[in-house]
C-alpha cells in the first residue's frame, strides 16, 4: 500500500483479450453455480482436461491471487490473513485467497467477482510444501470434500522426458482415484472419448505455446514478457478446452506476421534478457521498463512452468496427464534446470539474466543463486537480482528495484 | 579412552558434535550425513556407515552460504549450507539430502552441486501418508540402499537391517525412558542437558548412544540438585533447536523445558519402527507416516477440532503427561512447515487452557537477547 507500482503496456493486439477473457471464466463460474454444476478449486498445474471431461467447473485460487495482484487490489487481504496469525513470509497468493475466502465484504471487489464457492477442492501437490497446508485450511473453511495428490520431484539424474515408470505409476494410481472421487460426487462416470478430446485440445493449445515461444528466437523479438506472462491465462486455467486452443492460434498468426515482417517489441532492439520467477503481478510495468535501455526479455523461467513441452497423446491420456503433472519448473532438479536454462541462454542468445528473490515463493526462489551462478561461470552472462514478491506490493520498492536497473543496464551496455 | 561419563560426556560432545565421527573415520570407518530426520538411518546403518545428523550452528555468522542460497529461505538451512561450504563436513564419505521441507530439498540440490561427497544421495520422502505414498518411499528407500550399497564397500543384508532396526529401537526406547524422567515437578533433566544428549546420540554410532543414554538415565535419576523448580513448566513445539544458547536463555527466563515436539528432540525419537517381514514395509510406514512432523500431510477428518484431534493429540496428551502449563512456539524465520500451522496450533491448545508464545526468531545467537524479555513475561504469566 503507497508502494509505487505499473501496470504492463502490452505490445500485441491479442493480449489485449485478456482481461475479457479472465473476468468472463470467474463470471462463468458464478453462472455455473446457479446451474447446480460442481464448481471446483484445484490447483495450478493440476490436469485439468480431467476437470472438463468430467463437467466440473475448476478455478484456481493461486490464480485468482495473481488476478487480484494484477489489478493492484491485493494488499488488503494479505494483510488480513497476518492479522489472523499467519506470517508475512507465507505464500501472498496463499494470504490473498486467505482474505477474500474469509472477508471478501470488507475488501475491494475482485476481477469477475472472484471465485463462487467451491463444491469441491482438487490439489495435486508438486514440490511446494505450502499448497497441502493451504488446501487444508480451505477445506477447514468451506468444509467440503477434498481430495489431494502429488507429484515427485524429479531427482539429480532422472530428466523429464525419461521419468521412471515408478514415479508415472505413482501419478496414475493416484489420479485413477481422484477419478473415483469425482465421480462419486458428480454422480457420473468419466466419459474416457471426453477425456480423450480434452487431452487433444490440451496438447493442441501447448503445441502452439511451443511454436510461439520458438518465435522468440527471432530477433528483433517479436514478444516480451509483458505479453507472454498476460497470454499465459489460457494455458494455465482453460488447458484442455477448445477455445484456449482457439487463443493461442490467433496469437501464432499475429506473432508469425511480426516475425515475418521483421518487426520486433523494440524498433531498436540492443539486449536480450532472461527474467526468472514469477511475476511480481502488480507491477508487471516492471518488464516494460528494460525498453528504456532498448532491452526486452525474450525467454521467462515462469513462461516455460506450464509443462506446454511436454507433449501429450490422446490415447494415452493418464500417462500424458501424469507427465505433465509432474514435468513442470518446479519439479525438476537443479540439475535439468541448470542445463535447461544453459540451453534457453544460447538458443535465445541472451546478453543477461535477472532474477527476483520472491518471498512467498521459497521454492522458485531457492534456486535462484545456483542458476545465476551457473550462467556467469559457463556463459559469462551477467546476473542481477531484484527484491519483489509475486503478489503482496508493500514491500515493493520501485525506486531501488529501477535503480539497479539502471545499473545493470549501464553495465551491459 | 574418554573418561567421561552421562551427562559429562554429552557436555563435551556436544561442543564438537563431529569430533567423533572425525575420529572413527580416521580408523578407517565411513562417516554419511543426512538432513533432518527422514532418511533412515538403519539402512546407513546396516551397509557399515556411521549416521550422523548434520547440523547448522547458530554461533556461526553466515558469511558464504547467501552466494549460494537465497536469504529467503530458512535461516537453519542457510547456516548448515554455510558451515558446510566453510569445509565442517568435509569428511563425509557420504551425503543424504532429502524433501523434508522445501529448505532441506534446495540445500540438498546446492551440495550436491557444490560440496563433493564420494556419495550425494537425494531422498524424496513424499508430501502424504496415503498407501501410494508410502509404497512410493518403499522404492526410494531401496534406491538409497542401492546407492549407499556403491560405495560401502560391503554387501546389504535383511538380517543386518533388521539388527539395525532393534539397535534403533532400543534407543527410541532409552530417550522415551529420559524424557519419562521429566514428568516430575521439578524436572530431572534441564532442557539444556536433554539436548546436549540428542544432539550426541545423532552425531555419535548408536552403540555409543545407547550407552550414553543409560549412563545419563542413571545418573539423573539418582541426582538429588536438578534443574529445580522453576515457574513455569513448558512444551517446546516447532522449528528444531540446536544451540544450547537458546534452551539456556528460555531456562533463565523462569522456565522449565519438560519436553518438546522439535526434530532434536521427541520427533526423532518417538515411535518405534515395526519389525515387519519385509524391513523396507516398517521403515517406510515409520519415516514418513508415523513421524509426527507437519511436513506430512495427513487427510482432514471431521469437524475442525476433530482433525486438530487427529493431527496434534499426541500434544495434548504429551502436555498432560508432562503436566505442562505453557508452550513455546520455536519458529525458525521461514519455517513455513511449521508457520502454516501456527493459528491451528495456537487455537488447539488455547481451547485446552494452555497459553501460547509464539516467537519467530532468526536462528543466530547474536539476536537471542531482545527474546529475554518476551520469555520473561511469558514466564510471569503463567508461573
Amino acid at each position: 500500500m503507497g508502494a509505487k507500482t505499473e501496470k504492463a503496456v502490452r505490445s500485441l493486439k491479442i493480449t489485449q483479450e485478456i482481461y475479457p477473457i479472465v473476468k468472463n471464466f470467474y463470471m462463468e463460474s458464478w453462472e455455473a453455480k446457479k446451474q447446480n454444476k460442481l464448481v471446483c478449486w484445484a490447483g495450478v498445474g493440476d490436469p485439468r482436461e480431467l476437470f472438463w471431461a468430467m463437467d466440473l467447473v475448476p478455478v484456481y485460487p493461486e490464480n485468482f491471487s495473481a488476478t487480484c495482484g494484477a489489478k493492484q487490489i491485493s494488499a488488503p487481504a494479505c494483510a488480513f490473513a497476518e492479522a489472523a496469525g499467519y506470517s508475512r513470509d507465507t505464500c501472498s497468493y496463499f494470504r490473498n485467497t486467505y482474505g477474500y475466502m474469509v472477508n471478501r465484504d470488507n475488501l475491494p471487489e475482485p476481477p469477475g467477482g472472484g471465485m463462487a464457492h467451491p463444491d469441491l477442492l482438487i490439489l495435486a501437490v508438486n514440490s511446494c510444501h505450502t499448497r497441502p497446508k493451504w488446501w487444508r485450511i480451505m477445506e477447514r473453511h468451506y468444509n467440503v470434500p477434498t481430495f489431494i495428490f502429488e507429484a515427485p520431484t524429479i531427482p539429480w539424474d532422472m530428466r523429464r522426458d525419461k521419468i521412471d515408470s515408478h514415479y508415472l505409476e505413482f501419478v496414475v494410481t493416484q489420479m485413477k482415484d481422484m477419478v473415483a472421487f469425482i465421480e462419486k460426487h458428480t454422480g457420473k462416470k468419466l466419459d474416457i472419448k471426453k477425456l480423450k478430446e480434452a487431452v487433444f485440445w490440451g496438447d493442441r493449445a501447448s503445441a502452439l505455446i511451443d511454436e510461439i515461444y520458438e518465435l522468440r528466437k527471432a530477433k528483433p523479438c517479436p514478444l516480451g514478457a509483458e505479453d507472454m506472462v498476460t497470454a499465459l491465462f489460457p494455458i494455465i486455467v482453460l488447458r484442455g478446452a477448445k477455445v484456449a486452443a482457439d487463443f493461442y492460434e490467433k496469437m501464432l498468426l499475429e506473432v508469425k506476421e511480426r516475425v515475418a515482417k521483421g518487426e520486433g517489441v523494440l524498433p531498436n532492439e540492443k539486449h536480450r534478457l532472461f527474467i526468472d520467477n514469477i511475476p511480481p503481478w502488480y507491477t508487471k510495468g516492471l518488464y516494460n521498463y528494460f525498453h528504456k535501455y532498448n532491452a526486452i526479455s525474450v525467454a521467462e523461467s515462469y513462461t516455460t512452468n506450464f509443462c506446454w513441452q511436454t507433449r501429450m497423446d490422446p490415447e494415452r491420456p493418464f500417462e500424458s496427464l501424469a507427465m505433465s503433472t509432474i514435468a513442470n519448473w518446479l519439479n525438476i532438479s537443479y540439475m535439468e534446470k541448470g542445463e535447461t536454462l544453459l540451453k534457453t541462454a544460447r538458443d535465445y542468445q541472451i546478453h543477461g539474466a535477472i532474477f527476483l528473490v520472491n518471498k512467498s515463493c521459497k521454492v522458485y526462489t531457492g534456486s535462484n543463486t545456483y542458476l545465476a551462478n551457473l550462467l556467469r561461470r559457463e556463459l559469462g552472462i551477467p546476473t542481477l537480482v531484484l527484491e519483489a514478491d509475486q503478489t503482496d506490493p508493500r514491500d515493493y520498492a520501485d525506486a531501488q528495484v529501477k535503480l539497479r536497473i539502471d545499473a545493470f543496464m549501464e553495465m551491459l551496455a | 579412552m574418554n573418561e567421561l561419563k552421562g551427562l559429562a560426556r554429552a557436555a563435551q560432545i556436544y561442543l564438537d558434535p563431529q569430533q567423533r565421527a572425525r575420529e572413527l573415520k580416521a580408523e578407517g570407518k565411513k562417516i554419511a550425513g543426512y538432513l533432518c530426520c527422514y532418511p533412515p538411518v538403519e539402512i546407513m546403518t546396516a551397509l557399515g556407515y556411521v549416521p550422523i545428523r548434520i547440523l547448522g550452528d547458530m554461533n556461526e555468522p553466515i558469511t558464504e552460504a547467501d552466494a549460494y542460497l537465497p536469504t529467503v529461505m530458512c535461516a537453519f538451512y542457510r547456516s548448515i549450507l554455510d558451515v558446510a561450504m566453510k569445509g565442517r563436513y568435509d569428511f563425509l564419505d557420504a551425503f543424504i539430502g532429502a524433501h523434508a521441507c522445501d529448505g532441506a530439498e534446495r540445500v540438498s540440490y546446492i551440495w550436491r552441486s557444490y560440496l563433493k561427497s564420494p556419495c550425494s544421495f537425494y531422498l524424496d520422502v513424499p508430501h502424504s501418508n496415503h498407501a501410494a505414498a508410502i509404497d512410493f518411499f518403499k522404492v526410494q528407500l531401496n534406491y538409497l540402499k542401492d546407492e549407499l550399497e556403491k560405495t560401502s564397500g560391503c554387501n546389504f543384508s535383511q538380517e543386518a537391517l533388521r539388527e539395525a532396526v532393534k539397535l534403533y529401537n532400543k534407543q527410541r526406547s532409552l530417550v522415551r525412558s529420559l524424557y519419562k524422567l521429566n514428568r516430575q515437578d521439578p524436572p530431572l533433566v534441564s532442557g539444556s542437558e536433554m539436548l546436549q544428549v540428542m544432539v550426541s546420540i545423532m552425531c555419535i554410532p548408536a552403540e555409543e548412544g545407547n550407552s550414553l543414554l543409560e549412563e545419563v538415565i542413571e545418573e539423573v535419576s539418582n541426582r538429588s540438585a536438578g534443574p529445580g523448580q522453576k515457574k513455569g513448566r513448558i512444551l517446546i513445539w516447532g522449528s528444531l533447536i540446536d544451540n544450547i544458547a537458546m534452551t539456556k536463555l528460555i531456562e533463565d527466563c523462569g522456565l522449565n523445558i519438560v519436553i518438546d515436539d522439535t526434530a532434536i528432540g521427541t520427533r526423532s525419537f518417538w515411535v518405534d519402527v515395526d519389525e515387519t517381514s519385509d524391513p523396507f514395509e516398517g521403515l517406510a510406514v515409520r519415516y514418513l507416516d508415523k513421524i509426527v512432523c507437519p511436513r506430512t500431510f495427513r487427510d482432514t477428518k471431521g469437524t475442525r477440532s476433530e482433525d486438530l484431534d487427529n493431527r496434534f493429540k499426541y500434544l495434548k496428551i504429551m502436555a498432560k503427561e508432562w503436566n505442562v502449563n505453557g508452550v513455546y512456539f520455536n519458529i525458525i524465520r521461514n519455517c513455513d512447515i511449521h508457520g502454516y500451522e501456527i493459528p491451528e496450533v495456537r487455537d488447539y491448545f488455547e481451547d485446552i487452557g494452555i497459553p501460547v508464545l509464539v516467537i519467530e526468531q532468526d536462528y543466530s545467537t547474536t539476536a537471542l537477547e531482545p527474546l529475554r524479555t518476551r520469555f520473561q513475561a511469558f514466564a510471569e504469566n503463567i508461573g
